[in-house]
């Protein structure tokens, strides 16, 4: 059910972000004074939807990609690109070296998690061996 | 006549040989008579009705007895009946209760069976699913470590050039539709 502030909230949510759509915490801190400055009535209120749809907005934008190793730009580009042209919306990647995968990766996008690496193939064998 | 004239020589012989007296023949004959009236009129007719009541009572009696012999037999023949008709029911009762706990032993010697039998069913059952339960927790336990030391081994023994290789190959397989 929209909110009396919903049309506020999308244009400050738009504020927030840069020119690739992505939300920036410099730009969020920004509004944040301008909000405090207004020093509105309702400024709790407004202060409250707007953070919970700066989150909303976050968690559909991050991308956490783990690798098992130290990866090269090149990959990291493909990658990108290739989530990028299946995912329409802008999104944040975010790359960190999870050496427990050895080598491979694993991408979080909101509550999907898809993996390659030489773990999951072993943890797929170990099942197979059980199953 | 002559005849005649013999007879009465024949009985003047007879008197004067038993020395008959008319008078006292007569007299005793008449007091006879009037004895013997009496005795008839009030002793041998009581008697007589007597004896005929003790005849008809002894009549009676046999007759009785014979009904009661008959009866009796009679009696004793239902008696033997009964005795029969309750022989062959309490042979019949017998031989119903001796069936009934023959129906009954072998109902319960298949209860038992079946018991047993459910029994070792069961056991074999829970020994199945125990050996199952091992042998799935024993593979599970050698992928374990299986995945363990190749995860061990493989990140010691692969280069960084192997590992990047890898993801570089991971990534263009990447397909978030399926």
């Amino acid at each position: 059910m929209p909110s009396k502030f919903s049309s506020l909230i999308t244009k400050l949510v738009k504020e927030s972000t840069n020119e690739h759509g992505i939300i920036d915490k410099s730009l969020v801190n920004n509004v944040l004074v301008g909000l405090k400055e207004i020093n509105s009535p309702m400024h709790q209120e407004i202060l409250k939807e707007f953070l919970t749809e700066i989150t909303k907005t976050l968690r559909f934008q991050l991308v956490e990609v783990e690798f098992g190793s130290e990866t090269s730009k090149s990959v990291m580009t493909k990658l990108k690109d290739k989530i990028s042209a299946t995912i329409s919306r802008p999104l944040d990647f975010k790359f960190t070296t999870n050496k427990s995968l050895i080598a491979g990766y694993r991408i979080k996008l909101v509550d999907d998690v898809f993996e390659d690496s030489v773990q999951s193939r072993l943890s797929k064998l170990s099942q197979s061996f059980t199953s | 006549m002559i005849i005649l004239a013999s007879l009465t020589d024949t009985a003047q012989g007879i008197v004067e040989t038993f020395g008959i007296d008319w008078p006292m023949l007569i007299a005793q004959a008449i007091n006879f008579l009037i004895v013997a009236f009496v005795i008839w009129k009030f002793a041998f007719k009581n008697i007589l009705s007597t004896i005929k009541e003790r005849e008809k009572q002894i009549a009676d009696s046999l007759s009785n007895a014979d009904k009661i012999k008959l009866e009796l037999e009679e009696t004793e023949k239902q008696q033997q009946e009964t005795l029969q008709e309750a022989s062959i029911a309490a042979q019949k009762t017998i031989s119903s209760a001796q069936d009934q706990a023959k129906a009954l032993i072998e109902a319960q010697k298949e209860d038992a069976r079946k018991q047993a039998e459910e029994i070792i069913l069961k056991a074999k059952l829970a020994m199945e699913q125990e050996r199952d339960l091992i042998l799935k927790e024993a593979r599970e336990e050698i992928a374990s470590l299986v995945v363990l030391t190749t995860s061990k081994v493989l990140s010691k023994d692969l280069s960084e050039d192997e590992k990047q290789h890898f993801s570089s190959r991971a990534t263009e397989e990447l397909n978030l539709n399926s």
